[in-house]
């Protein structure tokens, strides 16, 4: 209500989409009586066709506004025709048992609960859809439709002509093996829950029992019924437990599932035992405890682990099925996405998202790339600019011819190299596994000895206290301890930009106490910046003298006739006439005259101007210089442009004590000047690629931990060397890297994010690390001297390792800003 | 106390309906989309036409 309320008193913004209206369009739609202004033709078309299916609800109750829409374009529809063809539909489409057909969608654009009650309104009201359900938190939809009543372009069409866009895609992935994983825990836990009350109900009864006297045909017979309640949390909830324990057993790797499995065998063994012959202790209620806690913290580790592969979730599924292929002869034609080769040329309308890797070859228009580069302010793209598959278009049509499909393309590779990270351990985890495989062995000792004790002293205790001594430090915790750090922060990397490529990374990095720096395209932009002009000739003011510079360089694409483009940018413009490019050496031009910038040389030549001003503050500082038929008027000088935060980053790596080394092929003034700008201290030029490689062993040799930091192509040997290599690319180049980890963003402040959520994770390890094995020394004596029950040992070791869990979670939602 | 043999009994009888409702309800995916349905509710008013539409900002 408080939108819909705000919004009728807002009239210079869009009704639907709340963007602000263009001057002079009046657009109006009448919604509940009420005259409402639209922005665009887009908005119209939808707030009608809202309207018209008596929807106008939706307004009222939404609680966000949706994105503006595309103009509705009939062309469009032409485009969703494919979806209808039998063969590309075996790719999404699954028939249900009453012939109807099934398929899954990803509808794009949904803010609030209010788009679903609007898709599910309009589609349920189409003839011939059997079922439709949108998930509000996945934004998926699954529909099933009869096809020889409405075919699935139709249902499309209708979702588009409400505003949002729909696609189908491809369940047959890792998304559905989760979900099925997801929902048998679920129903493990939940009958684990269930039946276990009721034991617990019955064993307090017992317990009474115990204290006060019970008839023995009550406990019989509670005894029997607790026995038939355990059978199913035992042996259908507890079954991962168990064959976890005996693949263990058989490859002769104690893992955790041995002294759990040993532990409820024993207990259950021994309450069978009892309930059979009718005497002593039963442990059914400690049976029911465990499994249920057990299996609890396991689903909390299954969803944390699985928030931290979202990632490769969102690229498998971000890829659209089909694209528009434009034809030599100009035609547009939409086919599937695998007939797709490589310089085939495609149409890509703005909202869709870029199906593959290519160049621009039309248009110009900003791309989203924040999946691939964490940034979410969308980039310029312009003819001949490369685009990468899995971005966003936003403004406007790009016509990109391909360079890369399918497996080669970079969204693939990145897949590929997370995947391979993900699945390859670091070897603090291994480590971490070496030490519980130890603990379970001395564990499983402590617990035979235990056993052996208290059997020649009380023989009624010595079951129960062997069964508490082997749930009770069950190194579950320990065991979770690293690698759900490890999985937490590899996840939230991948957030800022920054890809993981070798696990083992995080540790050095904590540990590099040196960091290395390139200079060209990582610490500056790798482009030049006009930093002084030095008039020869005072009738010129800078600002003349910016004029006739950029007119002449206008044309050029030269790196230094940008950086005059670039300084001039408030300055009016003029054109210069008969302009001539001399490439290598500059460039001539009429004004009012002829007018020369370039080498000395170019002038020398050209000009009759030879009074070369001989004041060059450092003599390696580019410079062009300008001058007329007679005369010289300036000189120009340039130098290679600081990154935006490399001052931060360098401040904020001093404050933490690392130290610091420049390392440039530049020429030394070049680096002095860079270094200095940036208070490093130590600065190494004119070094070429074997020297920095000398230059870091040397480092390594006084003992540094080295972590260079490049753009990694020019570096390849000193990354070899360094003992964590970072790389800063811009994604199009990842497969030739080498390196531990890519800023995939090409900024040089991931780096200081990353350090932070380095620091956050390592010592998150060591938290839990400490909190594990502390409770696991702390928990055992009591345990042995028989303090604690076993259903309090199970409550422990669940709660410790749930404890480690949330922690790790931890790292994902803290702020690195 | 007799009749307990019959109420437990009969408890057994509830717990495994229950069981067997919990096992549908997850495998239909009743618990997938646990935001969503809690708004739908609110929207299924079916009288298009309300008096207090347009009550200005309280």
């Amino acid at each position: 209500m408080f939108f819909f309320d705000r919004m009728s008193t807002m009239s210079e913004s869009c009704f639907h989409c709340g963007e602000p209206i263009p001057n002079k369009l009046e657009l109006i739609v009448e919604i509940d009586n009420q005259p409402r202004e639209m922005c665009c033709y887009g908005c119209k078309a939808v707030a009608e066709q809202i309207l018209e299916f008596g929807l106008a609800d939706y307004y009222k109750h939404r609680t966000s506004l949706p994105t503006k829409p595309e103009e509705f374009i009939p062309e469009d529809l032409k485009k969703l025709a494919i979806f209808d063809n039998p063969q590309v539909q075996t790719e999404f489409v699954s028939i249900n048992d009453d012939s109807s057909k099934e398929a899954k969608l990803i509808i794009d654009g949904i803010s609030c609960p209010a788009c679903v009650w609007l898709i599910e309104s309009r589609l349920s009201s189409l003839a011939g859809i059997s079922h439709v359900s949108v998930n509000y938190s996945t934004q998926r939809s699954r529909i099933c439709w009869q096809e020889s009543v409405i075919s699935l372009s139709d249902i499309l069409s209708a979702i588009s002509r409400l505003g949002y866009s729909a696609q189908p895609y491809n369940h047959k992935q890792r998304e559905l093996i989760y979900d099925n994983e997801r929902k048998s825990q679920l129903i493990r836990i939940g009958i684990a829950g269930l039946f276990g009350m009721q034991v617990m109900m019955i064993a307090i009864a017992l317990y009474f029992g115990d204290a006060s006297g019970i008839e023995k045909q009550y406990r019989v017979f509670f005894h029997w019924i607790s026995l038939i309640l355990t059978l199913p949390v035992l042996f259908y909830s507890g079954r991962p437990l168990l064959i976890g324990a005996y693949r263990d057993i058989k490859n002769r790797r104690p893992g955790m599932d041995v002294p759990i499995t040993l532990g409820l065998s024993i207990a259950f063994c021994s309450s069978l035992w009892s309930t059979l012959q009718n005497t002593g202790h039963v442990y059914y209620d400690s049976i029911v405890m465990f499994v249920f806690f057990i299996l609890g913290g396991r689903y909390f580790e299954f969803m944390s682990r699985r928030k931290s592969t979202a990632y490769l979730d969102k690229v498998s599924s971000i890829l659209p099925l089909t694209a528009t292929q434009v034809h030599n002869n100009g035609e547009q034609e939409i086919v599937e996405l695998n007939s797709l080769s490589v310089s085939d040329k495609v149409l890509v309308k703005p909202g869709e998202v870029i199906p593959v890797d290519g160049d621009v070859y039309e248009g110009r228009s900003s791309v989203n790339e924040s999946l691939i580069t964490g940034e979410s302010m969308p980039v310029t793209k312009t003819l001949g600019m490369h685009v990468i598959g899995g971005s966003t278009n936003v403004e406007s049509p790009l016509f990109i011819k391909i360079t890369d499909v399918g497996e080669h393309t970079v969204l693939s590779n990145i897949s590929r190299i997370i995947d391979k990270a993900s699945s390859n351990k670091p070897t603090t985890v291994l480590l971490a596994n070496k030490i519980v495989s130890v603990f379970i062995v001395c564990l499983l000792i402590i617990a035979a000895l235990t056993a052996f004790y208290w059997y020649q002293a009380d023989q009624s205790q010595w079951l129960a206290i062997t069964i508490t001594v082997l749930v009770v430090s069950c190194p579950c915790a320990l065991s979770l301890a690293t690698p759900t750090a490890f999985s937490s922060a590899a996840a939230t990397l991948m957030q800022y930009g920054i890809a993981l490529i070798n696990n083992d990374a995080l540790e050095k990095i904590a540990k590099s106490d040196c960091f290395v720096f390139d200079k060209t395209g990582t610490l500056t932009k790798g482009e030049l910046e006009l930093v002084q002009i030095e008039i020869n000739d005072s009738n010129f003011k800078r600002d003349d003298v910016l004029q006739i510079a950029t007119a002449l360089e206008s044309a050029s694409e030269h790196p230094l006739a940008k950086a005059i483009v670039n300084a001039s940018k408030n300055i009016e413009t003029i054109r210069a006439n008969n302009i001539e490019n001399f490439p290598g050496q500059g460039i001539s031009g009429e004004i009012e005259g002829s007018w020369y910038i370039g080498t000395e040389q170019f002038i020398n030549e050209h000009s009759s101007a030879d009074a070369i001003p001989q004041k060059v503050t450092a003599e390696s500082l580019r410079k062009i210089i300008l001058a007329n038929s007679t005369s010289l008027i300036a000189t120009l000088y340039f130098t290679d442009e600081l990154r935006e935060n490399s001052n931060t980053l360098i401040q904020y790596l001093k404050k933490q004590g690392k130290k610091i080394i420049l390392m440039s092929g530049d020429h030394r003034s070049i680096v002095e000047l860079i270094a200095d700008q940036l208070n490093i201290d130590e600065h190494q030029a004119e070094l070429k690629p074997k020297d920095k490689l000398d230059n870091i062993a040397k480092l390594q040799d006084q003992g540094y931990q080295v972590c260079m930091v490049g753009d990694g192509i020019n570096d390849a040997p000193a990354f070899a060397q360094a003992d964590v290599a970072i790389a800063m690319t811009d994604a199009s180049d990842i497969t030739k890297l080498n390196a531990d980890v890519l800023l995939l963003n090409n900024k040089i402040e991931s780096l200081k994010t990353m350090l932070k959520i380095v620091t956050k994770t390592n010592r998150t390890i060591h938290m839990n690390f400490t909190w594990a094995l502390a409770y696991n020394i702390i928990a055992l004596p009591f345990a042995i001297t028989g303090f604690i029950t076993p259903w309090m040992a199970a409550l422990g070791m669940s709660l410790s390792s749930l404890i480690v869990v949330v922690n790790a979670t931890k790292i994902t939602t803290a702020d690195y800003s | 106390m007799e009749i307990i043999f019959l109420l437990i009994i009969v408890s057994l009888v509830f717990v495994a309906i229950l069981a067997g409702v919990l096992y549908w309800a997850i495998r239909s995916g009743q618990f997938d989309d646990l935001e969503g349905h809690g708004h739908q509710i609110l929207m299924d008013d079916d009288d298009v036409k309300t008096d207090d539409e347009d009550t200005p900002p309280s």
